[in-house]
């Protein structure tokens, strides 16, 4: 045990001269001070129903509204309830008084070197602007190559017409701006996309000045000169017109649970604290409250959403989402803020919220040692065994790797605990390493320290310095909506005919494969069974036999696909795509392809492939012989390749933008451009049947993840064959039949996501895992 | 902006508490008397977190903005200064996610003390040795001395901040100082 240390005053004095704080300058606060006043003193709280001559009518529609939420909450509130009455603008968020609102006179917009920006809507109250913007059209040259070079981290500034900028209060974007780096024979990345969306929160304009330049130096993400920098949008604000929406925001007395007398135990719990009510939705905004119920750990952040659920009076799912436009207050330890939309329609109220469990962080002061010898190698493991009770729980630290790379140089330790725990953190107290990462799943996690410079050997001491645990609950809160609300025609929600509890069912007692139904299927996974985890040095491409079992090896890659007849696979490597005749195991690299080419896909005769290039993100065809290579998209749109028409005519494509994904067609021979469908999708899991009258495709089910619809071509008859829950389901294939659907499940929960290919029968909805196959299925052909 | 507001509490000393309820009502001179009382300590924080004076403004303005902002919601439990330097630290954070640091802590000039020149000489090379200790200290560590040695936090409040307990905190910042002094006297320092 160490000796108790108290720091003498010297050293403290040392510390502080060290640190060398500096006193702001006079002007600097004095300028500040007047500049808090003014708004204090703008929005000071108005009883609206004394608003502006004119707005009677909504004054008095808003007070009916509240005297009859009052009969809701009690009358003894509604007081309360009234005194910071807020609104509500969709897409903008929280605004305050209407009154003395300004919004954007019109969008603004402008184009240079084929990138456009629009400020489409900006709003002004007494505290603060927010301003929507939209960028589209950027190239994929224009972003760093590597995640690790200079890339534009500049936000947009708010300039008012004769005075300093405004200050940036906070924002949200993103949507399809960059989102990573994708390259040809990785198994990782996501594609660049061409635009993005941001909304940004300033301080508020003064109410004097109705004009300000929207100045962005650089677009976000974009390599430093590779875009058109120094962009100035004038915008001009107009008081806002009476056919602006602005929602009221019935704010709640919070319960007295919630604030509790010092010294007398708090249960925790949810909260509701405010309520907004739109045509077709509620949003709640509340928190969750630990009170003293954990004693010595603390909740923090934002409430899990997988952890969150609502249902009816009658116990059925509801339908709920993220509030996106709503800016959730500073978190505290132990309160944790949210903010749901809530689809209107149910039949049955109240709505219960419920919380089932929720993550706390209990501090913790434990050591432990190993001794890494002298010299030790990159890659070198330990078997350590050892236990520790950390804040109440057995821990064990189970093993360390050494880690000699740029991004983790330093030590690994893996951990088992029991399922409640989630992380820990250590700290190396003697060798100040410069970061560090986590990861795994409850119960089993690791956590890795990163060094700069010479990673430390010989005896080592490390200190658990805390601990993360899932906390059960539930916690409920039921809800009524006021009676004031107007009736609705009920929902009737989508009801997935392919369900998480079927799909456990049907992993616990699995149907045989049907009789007669084969083929080949091609998929990405292990290919060298050498025992470790998945990753690039075991992984590769190989072909499954459905009715033997046999598996084909065909060597490392990604992307890999079949031709119709199944005779021939392609894939993306280095050096080129390969092309394999699966009859002589003959390898080749197709001529004129490159590491940057990817997705190939044969044509319905098999004598043309179709790929992506990263260069440009277009699609490109040419023969197997290399010959007769063909750009077929053009511009600055990400296209996801999806496949051929069956007559070999067009390509089937996907291209991401804000609503999701448009499925579309490309003539090869006129280059003309059909769209197909669209859907609310993260990227282009689409396949289209073999008859060429269906497609199956990813996307969200609304209060939900994502989901596996079928619909006609023209997007009618949609069905919702299968959601699991949050665990995930990936690339459709049609069976060369068209008679079944196989897709790969995604178990998240496990250390390594474990991946499942099934089948599903698109009449039936019944699923057929597919055991021993180790990998992720991409093709099917006979 | 008001300097003050005589608000009475135990033995005379300002009640914050009274004064918060009132600034939650939006009352200027309790909304004042906060800011004169934490606009230094929050700028000297966020000073020695971005070293420069240019940030260290941008960051605090900010800092009290998004304070007055969500002062109705903020629920008064004895830790506003936990609260409102919880805020700051967010501002840094957000701050350094976009941007690379401007300063290098080894170029912060020291200002030394005492007529001796020798001594002026042997205390600014002390002080640029322990500056450099700290730089080099992970940036949990620094924030913690940042937030006792600058800001001036109790344990409680520092607990608080960083989501830790009073006790948990008081001896991680022991245990720093410890490793700091025992460095520093096997160096010769």
């Amino acid at each position: 045990m160490v000796a108790e240390f108290m720091p003498s005053p010297e050293l403290e004095e040392k510390i502080r001269e060290a640190l060398a704080a500096h006193e702001p300058a006079l002007a600097f606060v004095e300028r500040l001070a007047e500049n808090l006043g003014e708004r204090v003193a703008v929005g000071a709280p108005r009883r609206p129903w004394l608003a502006a001559r004119g707005r009677w009518a909504w004054a008095l529609g808003l007070l009916l509204i509240l005297l009859l939420a009052g009969f809701a909450i009690g009358p003894a509130n509604i007081v309360a309830a009234m005194q910071r009455l807020l609104g509500y603008i969709p897409g903008v968020g929280l605004v305050g008084d209407s009154s003395g609102l300004r919004v954007l006179a019109e969008p603004v917009t402008q184009e240079r070197e084929g990138i456009t920006v629009t400020v489409s809507q900006a709003v002004v109250d007494s505290e603060r602007t927010v301003v929507l913007y939209q960028v589209e059209g950027i190239p994929p040259e224009a972003y760093p190559e590597s995640e690790d070079a200079p890339f534009c981290p500049e936000q947009p500034q708010l300039r008012p017409s004769g005075g300093v900028p405004a200050d940036v209060i906070g924002g949200r974007g993103g949507g399809w701006g960059r989102e990573g780096l994708m390259r040809a024979g990785t198994a990782e990345g996501q594609g660049w996309r061409s635009g993005f969306e941001w909304r940004l929160i300033y301080s508020a304009l003064p109410t004097d000045v109705n004009e300000a330049i929207f100045f962005i130096p650089c677009l976000d993400g974009t390599a430093p000169g590779a875009a058109p920098e120094d962009w100035e949008l004038a915008l001009s604000f107009v008081p806002a017109p009476p056919d602006v929406t602005v929602v009221p925001v019935l704010e709640l007395t919070p319960s007295p649970e919630s604030n509790p007398e010092p010294g007398e135990p708090a249960e925790a719990g949810l909260f509701l604290e405010q309520v907004i009510e739109l045509e077709d939705r509620y949003i709640l905004i509340g928190s969750f409250r630990q009170g003293s119920s954990i004693p010595g750990g603390s909740v923090w952040g934002v409430l899990p959403w997988l952890d969150f659920e609502i249902t009816t009076g009658d116990g059925q799912s509801w339908i709920f989402w993220p509030a996106e436009d709503v800016d959730l207050p500073e978190a505290l330890p132990g309160i944790v803020p949210w903010a749901y939309e809530v689809l209107k329609g149910f039949t049955t109220p109240p709505l219960t919220l419920r919380v089932g469990a929720i993550d706390a962080e209990f501090p913790a002061d434990v050591t432990f040692q190993f001794d890494a010898g002298p010299a030790p190698e990159d890659g070198q493991e330990w078997a350590l065994n050892q236990d520790f009770e950390v804040a109440g729980h057995t821990v064990t630290l189970v093993s360390a790797v050494l880690h000699r790379d740029a991004r983790q140089n330093g030590y690994e330790f893996f951990f088992r605990s029991a399922p409640e725990v989630g992380a820990i953190s250590i700290q190396d107290d003697g060798h100040m390493p410069v970061g560090g990462y986590g990861g795994g799943t409850s119960g089993e996690f690791s956590v890795g320290l990163v060094y700069d410079g010479p990673v430390p050997t010989g005896l080592l001491t490390y200190r658990i310095t805390a601990l993360t645990a899932r906390i059960a609950g539930p916690w409920t809160l039921p809800w009524s909506p006021p009676a004031s609300s107007a009736p609705v025609t009920p929902v009737v929600l989508p009801l997935p005919c392919l369900t998480f509890e079927d799909w456990q069912r049907a992993v616990a007692d699995p149907a045989p494969i049907p009789e007669g139904l084969g083929g080949r299927l091609i998929a990405y996974g292990r290919i060298i069974d050498d025992g470790d985890r998945l990753s690039p040095e075991n992984a590769g491409v190989f072909v499954f036999d459905l009715a033997t079992g046999e598996r084909q090896a065909l060597g490392p890659g990604t992307w890999p696909t079949l031709s119709d007849d199944g005779r021939r696979a392609a894939y993306s490597w280095s050096e080129g795509l390969h092309l394999v005749d699966l009859t002589t195991g003959e390898n080749q690299i197709v001529p004129g392809t490159t590491t940057n080419d990817y997705n190939p896909r044969f044509s319905p005769d098999g004598s043309q492939l179709a790929f992506v290039r990263i260069d440009d993100l277009n699609l490109y065809v040419l023969n197997l012989d290399g010959s007769g290579l063909q750009r077929v998209t053009q511009g600055p749109e990400y296209e996801l390749l999806v496949g051929w028409t069956a007559d070999g005519g067009s390509l089937l494509y996907g291209v991401p933008g804000p609503g999701g994904i448009s499925l579309r067609s490309v003539d090869l021979l006129s280059g003309e451009i059909r769209d197909i469908l669209a859907f609310d999708g993260k990227d282009a899991w689409a396949a289209f049947s073999p008859d060429g009258e269906w497609v199956a495709y990813l996307a969200r089910v609304p209060g939900m993840d994502y989901g596996l619809y079928l619909a006609r071509l023209d997007g009618s008859e949609p069905r919702l064959l299968a959601q699991l829950d949050y665990w995930g389901i990936e690339g459709p294939v049609w069976s060369p039949d068209g008679d079944w659907l196989l897709v790969n499940v995604v178990n998240p929960d496990l250390p390594v996501a474990e991946i499942t290919p099934a089948l599903i029968d698109p009449g039936t909805c019944q699923a057929i895992p597919l055991r021993g196959i180790d990998g992720t299925v991409q093709d099917w052909a006979p | 902006m008001p300097e003050t507001i005589a608000v009475s509490g135990l033995d005379g000393q300002v009640d914050e508490e009274s004064i918060l309820a009132a600034a939650r009502r939006r009352d200027a001179a309790a909304i004042a008397q906060l800011y004169q009382r934490y606009v230094r300590p929050i700028y000297r924080y966020l000073y020695s977190r971005v070293g420069n004076s240019a940030d260290a403004e941008d960051l605090t303005s900010q800092t009290f903005l998004s304070a007055l902002e969500g002062l109705p919601r903020y629920r008064h439990k004895g830790r506003f200064a936990a609260w409102l330097f919880t805020i700051a630290h967010r501002r840094a954070m957000d701050h350094f996610r976009r941007h690379r640091p401007q300063v290098d802590f080894d170029d912060r000039s020291i200002p030394a003390d005492g007529p001796d020149p020798d001594g002026q000489v042997i205390q600014t090379e002390a002080r640029e040795d322990l500056s450099r200790r700290i730089g080099a200290l992970s940036e949990w560590d620094q924030e913690l001395l940042r937030l006792r040695y600058v800001a001036d936090l109790s344990f409680a409040e520092i607990g608080a901040v960083l989501g830790k307990s009073e006790e948990a905190a008081k001896k991680s910042l022991y245990r720093l100082l410890a490793t700091l002094q025992e460095k520093m006297e096997a160096d010769g320092g």
